[in-house]
């Protein structure tokens, strides 16, 4: 047994003790008045000061409330999470890339067009760097795949303010830095850019990506009711809609 | 990750943050057996506490003050204050204890040697527990851990078993026991409570989590994260509806609604 309580002069106990607690411990003395000494208590009855002002411990009670508020319900937010560099699981499509928009278009009316197929999180119009010009090229986030997955159905080759658009899901926006990269230098006009597998296949380095073609969805829940009785699984939009897989 | 920190003289085994921002606590796996309080933000050590003469097992913050509870394989348990490296208590125990305070910061549970849950009160542990709950004693594994839930009535015992055990908090009656999950190698797993208390998690050996309802004692989900080792921390958030289990890859959990 180490030496507890002797080491700044004070005795150490002689009787035999099992457990003690430091009453008065001058490290957490704030005022710093006088260099206290430290005040043990042993078995909650003996101390190492005698004293009278320290008195033992009475009975033991249990200092808890027994009667403690129902449940409440509690609500709690759901984070969003940001997927940077150091992710490495599936990655969600929600987002979309518009190609070949009409230079009217913008931020609010992209919006409001994506409006109904699901919540939009995030809408960017790309412009050139130095003109301003715009590309004809977007971006829009969508809170879920449903969303992004309907817009893409629904939009794709449509025609939007006279022009037939291109929508398709984008993981991490590669085709549309594709997209971008030939109209910025100069390469194609924002009508001409090559939608179709060539331009993709080019550059593409064959990223892990491309070949993700289903996504296993993980659920979590403690307040509601019902339970799945494991993970889901959804598949990828139908043949007619692109992927940024398709070559 | 933002960043790593080392220590690699002394290892590191039990992790707990303090209430200061970016300050922990942590005991050492080499040399001795002190508990170390660091400050992350200029990885610079504010304070040692030594005093345990073997392997810290168990390490809790108090959830409202600056105390904290370390329980070792020296067969005490040490009651320290963050601001003085005078230990503040000590308690000598039969066995290896585990231990946690209660949410309201009041009293601490001690599992010891496991087979028994002793209560003691902050205010007067030193003369002993005000409870002791004697539980069936298994052969076949330890205790490794003690939770209660946020709402003070129930406390989990996690094992390094195949099995977990939920018990009142004021009786110490045993509630239900969990177990179907496998951890064949006796692996240290984490079980943790939703914040409202009402279920159950831990995560097995396989990757797999599973999750019960403490009420009714019902399993109600297992949650597939494609784990490639047994799950050995798992919590989750108080404050948004996620939750975090790691193996050696970390995986953070989200409520998906079908789409």
């Amino acid at each position: 047994m180490d030496q507890e309580g002797g080491g700044d002069g004070q005795k150490a106990p002689s009787f035999q003790w099992r457990n003690y607690k430091l009453i008065v411990d001058p490290a957490l003395d704030p005022a710093l008045r006088r260099p206290s000494q430290k005040v043990y208590r042993y078995d909650g009855v003996h101390f190492s000061v005698n004293d009278s002002k320290y008195i033992p411990v009475e009975d033991l009670q249990d200092p808890r409330c027994h009667v403690r508020s129902k449940n409440r319900d509690f609500s709690l937010p759901v984070p969003k999470f940001k997927l940077d560099e150091f992710y490495i699981g599936q990655i969600p499509l929600k987002e979309v890339t518009f190609a070949r928009l009409n230079d009217n278009v913008r931020e609010t009316f992209l919006k409001d067009m994506c409006r109904k197929y699901g919540e939009v999180e995030e809408v960017e119009i790309l412009l050139h760097p130095r003109t301003r010009k715009h590309l004809g090229l977007a971006r829009v986030l969508f809170t879920s795949t449903r969303g992004a997955k309907e817009t893409v159905k629904n939009l794709h080759l449509t025609s939007v303010m006279g022009n037939i658009i291109h929508a398709q899901l984008d993981i991490k926006g590669q085709q549309r830095m594709k997209y971008y990269e030939l109209i910025v230098n100069g390469s194609y006009t924002p009508q001409t850019v090559p939608t179709g597998g060539k331009a993709l296949s080019e550059k593409f380095q064959g990223s892990g990506a491309a070949t993700e073609t289903t996504e296993s969805r993980r659920r979590s829940s403690s307040d509601t009711a019902a339970y799945p009785s494991g993970t889901a699984v959804v598949g990828t939009p139908g043949n007619g809609t692109p992927c940024s897989q398709d070559t | 990750p933002k960043r790593t920190l080392y220590s690699k003289k002394y290892g590191v085994d039990l992790i707990r943050y303090t209430h200061a921002a970016n300050t922990v606590v942590y005991s050492s796996n080499k040399i001795d057996d002190t508990i170390r309080y660091l400050s992350l933000h200029d990885n610079k050590y504010i304070r040692y506490f030594p005093g345990h003469s073997k392997r810290v097992v168990a390490l809790s913050m108090s959830p409202v003050d600056d105390t904290f509870i370390s329980g070792s394989l020296d067969k005490t348990i040490r009651l320290w204050d963050l601001r003085s490296p005078n230990c503040q208590g000590l308690m000598h125990l039969q066995g290896k204890p585990v231990c946690s305070f209660d949410p309201e910061g009041l009293i601490f549970a001690a599992g010891v040697n496991s087979e028994m849950v002793k209560l003691y009160d902050l205010r007067s542990f030193d003369k002993g527990p005000f409870a002791t709950f004697k539980m069936q004693y298994d052969r076949t594994c330890e205790w490794t851990g003690l939770k209660f839930s946020n709402d003070g009535k129930l406390i989990l015992i996690s094992t390094n078993g195949s099995f977990i055990r939920l018990i009142d908090a004021f009786k110490g009656v045993v509630m239900h026991t969990f177990g179907g999950y496998a951890n064949s190698k006796a692996v240290t797993l984490e079980a943790s409570f939703t914040p409202d208390s009402q279920f159950i998690m831990i995560g097995s050996e396989d990757g797999k989590i599973h999750v019960w309802n403490g009420e009714s004692g019902i399993k109600v989900a297992v949650l597939d994260g494609k784990h490639t080792g047994p799950i050995t921390c798992l919590q989750f958030n108080p404050k948004f509806m996620t939750f975090a289990s790691a193996c050696s890859n970390m995986a953070f959990w989200l409520p998906t609604i079908d789409d």
